[in-house]
């Protein structure tokens, strides 16, 4: 019986293995938009939104803990990354709001999260299912108006929003993680223990007229399109394969838009 | 048989753990509470406030110091003798279509924009107020993490010895959301007492179940207390008894507050319709928009938000189909996504229905002219389009889309 139990979690265990290496080999987190080329033409300002970052600590007694001191200093590196990227791709960053500007705008706080609300809303879609290279450049996805107070206020063209992810465990949760898999190796042959830390990075630029989701990507640390394990790093990567300014028009494929599976217009502020 | 002994064992741990390191919390209204004063609790409260800071830092609570008086006004009958100078409560609207409210350990108590919209009266507010000041002052967070802790401590220490599989842990993890059932029930119960005490007349809260029973199945949140509609009507029934049991005065025949709660709901319902629709909730915006017109027949913006939520049902098959399988239970896929694509022309049809509606209140109504604008862009009526958008952008005040219209004006032109 245990010899049986042996096998099939070893067979299970080697398909789900080479599921993922087959499946990541053609599949791509990219999306861009049908008309990529010639939104992006138009884009030259571009504003970094202040990064949505949540960094947990997850320890064995259950009472998880955020690393605010950590999400500021992964924010910091996220903003400074991320700004040289964009500069690389010949974009003009326009800075976030100083704290005068947003005592002069009391609603801009709100502007702003209504805008992240309609993103996560919106990526729904755009991650909905895994996409090829092809498909990827059909993603005709928009946030709507929601955007345009947000982009009035920083004069740009472009909004570039970015979420962050992360966890740590603590040593007794490792210790925990290490000791099970141990135990799951003498059943199955195989030992795998749970990454001791890891992260997600998404981002995405909006046209900030018409609120459509230009360009996004996400990816976590390690295996294929994997940005690597430090903030830095990882801002740097995930803009890599975004076209720059001068290879924006080059870059279209010229294809139809598969669908047309835009939001409406958003109401206008009474 | 190994398996079943592990099994036993694991069982036996978790009983083990939860009965020997959960003890009872001292309410706040006894003397001797030591509010704050362990280590645990201190983390909670700390914790808690970096919530209410995050919560503030992103503009979702709402800055209207006439709904804030109101609020705190209704909550200081309420509040029992003496537990405020234990700990300081405060009351917040979050903006939010949500139907939710909850409390945090620091005396922080949130109420959503979209709860607020589904009540009618001071009363049920009340209850959903007292509900909420009873989770503070019978300390149920820290109750709650103390059993969470006992629990995941317990399931891992079982997890370990069914071989690292997760068995035990994964169940443990998926109970623990919001406060037990019995901490809900003791907060039920003492919402009546407060309310009774404060002259409001109990009937409020049992209408305050009856309505959120309306409520479509998943528009509250998970863990939210008012997220299981089997729960809203054992809940009913059971407020009947206890006020039978416990003999409170139901003070029937008191005012409830309508037209007063009435009065200060007025602005938060407009709220509550543009926050859905920002999350693609286009039926519930709807369905909020021709609950306000029932009651407000003469203003034109019900009408031209019920036309904006079907013009973006139009305009977002994907989003409408997620919706629809949301609310109604359905599996969302391709199928319910073309379901809603063959249906563009009918919601445009509507869309531009209710945005004549709303210029039959009110012909100069700006936005009306915007949205029969959008409608004719989306049929290809290229001059009724540039028409009505340029009356927008020309009368409308106070606009924030002006970009949004003018790259559409522009496209127009280009074409």
């Amino acid at each position: 019986m245990n010899s049986f139990i042996h096998r099939l979690l070893t067979g299970v265990a080697f398909i789900v293995v080479i599921s993922i290496v087959s499946g990541c080999a053609t599949m791509t987190p990219i999306r861009q938009h049908p008309d990529f080329a010639n939104a992006a033409r138009k884009v030259q300002t571009v504003a970094i939104l202040p990064p949505d970052v949540e960094y947990l600590r997850i320890v064995f007694t259950g009472d998880n803990e955020r690393q605010t001191d950590k999400e500021q200093t992964i924010t910091q590196e996220l903003q400074e990354g991320l700004e040289t990227a964009l500069k690389k791709k010949q974009y003009t960053l326009r800075p976030w709001l100083s704290d005068k500007q947003k005592e002069e705008n009391r609603n801009a706080s709100f502007d702003l999260q209504q805008v992240r609300t309609a993103y996560n809303e919106a990526a729904k879609q755009l991650f909905e299912k895994p996409t090829n290279e092809e498909e990827s450049k059909n993603y005709r996805v928009s946030l709507g108006p929601v955007v345009n107070p947000v982009a009035s206020l920083v004069n740009a063209e472009a909004l570039l929003y970015v979420r962050y992810n992360g966890f740590e465990k603590s040593g007794g949760q490792q210790t925990k993680d290490i000791v099970a898999g141990a135990l799951l190796g003498v059943l199955t042959g195989m030992v795998a223990v749970p990454a001791a830390e890891g992260s997600v990075l998404e981002v995405a630029l909006i046209d900030g007229a018409t609120g459509d989701v230009l360009w996004a990507n996400r990816g976590g640390n390690q295996g294929p399109g994997g940005l690597g394990f430090r903030a830095p790093l990882m801002a740097e990567n995930i803009l890599t394969r975004l076209p720059g300014k001068d290879t924006a028009v080059a870059s279209s494929d010229g294809n139809p838009a598969k669908t047309a599976d835009s939001a409406a217009p958003a109401p206008a502020a009474k | 048989m190994q398996r079943s002994f592990r099994c036993g064992i694991a069982a036996l741990l978790i009983f083990m753990t939860n009965a020997c390191v959960t003890a009872p919390v001292k309410p706040l209204t006894v003397s001797e509470h030591a509010f704050g004063q362990t280590e645990d609790e201190k983390k909670l409260i700390q914790t808690a406030a970096k919530a209410d800071a995050e919560l503030h830092s992103r503009g979702v609570v709402l800055q209207d110091a006439q709904i804030n008086a109101y609020i705190r006004g209704i909550a200081e009958r309420l509040i029992p003798p003496g537990t405020a100078d234990a700990v300081p409560f405060h009351f917040y609207v979050a903006r939010d279509p949500v139907v939710n409210a909850f409390a945090l350990p620091n005396g922080s108590i949130y109420l959503y924009v979209g709860l607020l919209a589904r009540l009618e009266n001071e009363a049920q507010l009340a209850h959903v107020l007292s509900h909420e000041i009873a989770h503070v002052v019978q300390r149920h967070s820290l109750q709650s993490s103390r059993n969470r802790r006992a629990t995941i401590v317990a399931a891992n220490v079982a997890d370990l010895l069914l071989f690292g599989t997760s068995i035990a842990y994964l169940p443990a993890i998926g109970s623990l959301a919001g406060h037990s059932r019995e901490s809900e029930a003791e907060a039920d119960r003492l919402a009546l007492e407060y309310m009774s005490r404060a002259g409001y007349p109990l009937e409020g809260a049992e209408q305050t179940f009856k309505l959120i029973q309306e409520v479509k199945q998943k528009e509250s949140v998970w863990g939210s207390v008012y997220s299981s509609h089997p729960d809203n009507q054992q809940r009913a029934q059971a407020t009947r008894e206890i006020i039978a049991s416990l003999g409170l005065a139901t003070n029937a025949g008191s005012p409830n507050g309508a037209e007063k709660y009435l009065a200060i709901r007025g602005a938060l319902l407009l709220e509550n319709v543009r926050l859905k629709l920002n999350v693609r909730q286009y039926q519930l915006a709807v369905e909020s928009a021709e609950r306000a017109l029932a009651q407000d027949p003469k203003s034109p913006w019900w009408h031209y938000y019920r036309g904006e939520a079907y013009l973006r049902m139009a305009e977002d098959p994907a989003g409408a189909a997620r919706e629809d399988a949301w609310i109604n239970d359905k599996t969302y896929n391709d199928d319910l996504v073309a379901e809603y694509r063959n249906k563009k022309q009918t919601l445009l049809a509507s869309a531009r229905q209710a945005y004549q509606e709303s210029l039959g209140i009110d012909k100069s109504f700006a936005h009306a002219h915007r949205g029969l604008g959008l409608v004719a862009y989306a049929e290809g009526e290229k001059e009724a389009a540039r028409k009505s958008l340029t009356y927008y952008l020309t009368h409308a005040k106070d606009i924030t889309d002006r970009p949004y219209i003018n790259n559409i004006l522009g496209r127009l032109d280009s074409k």
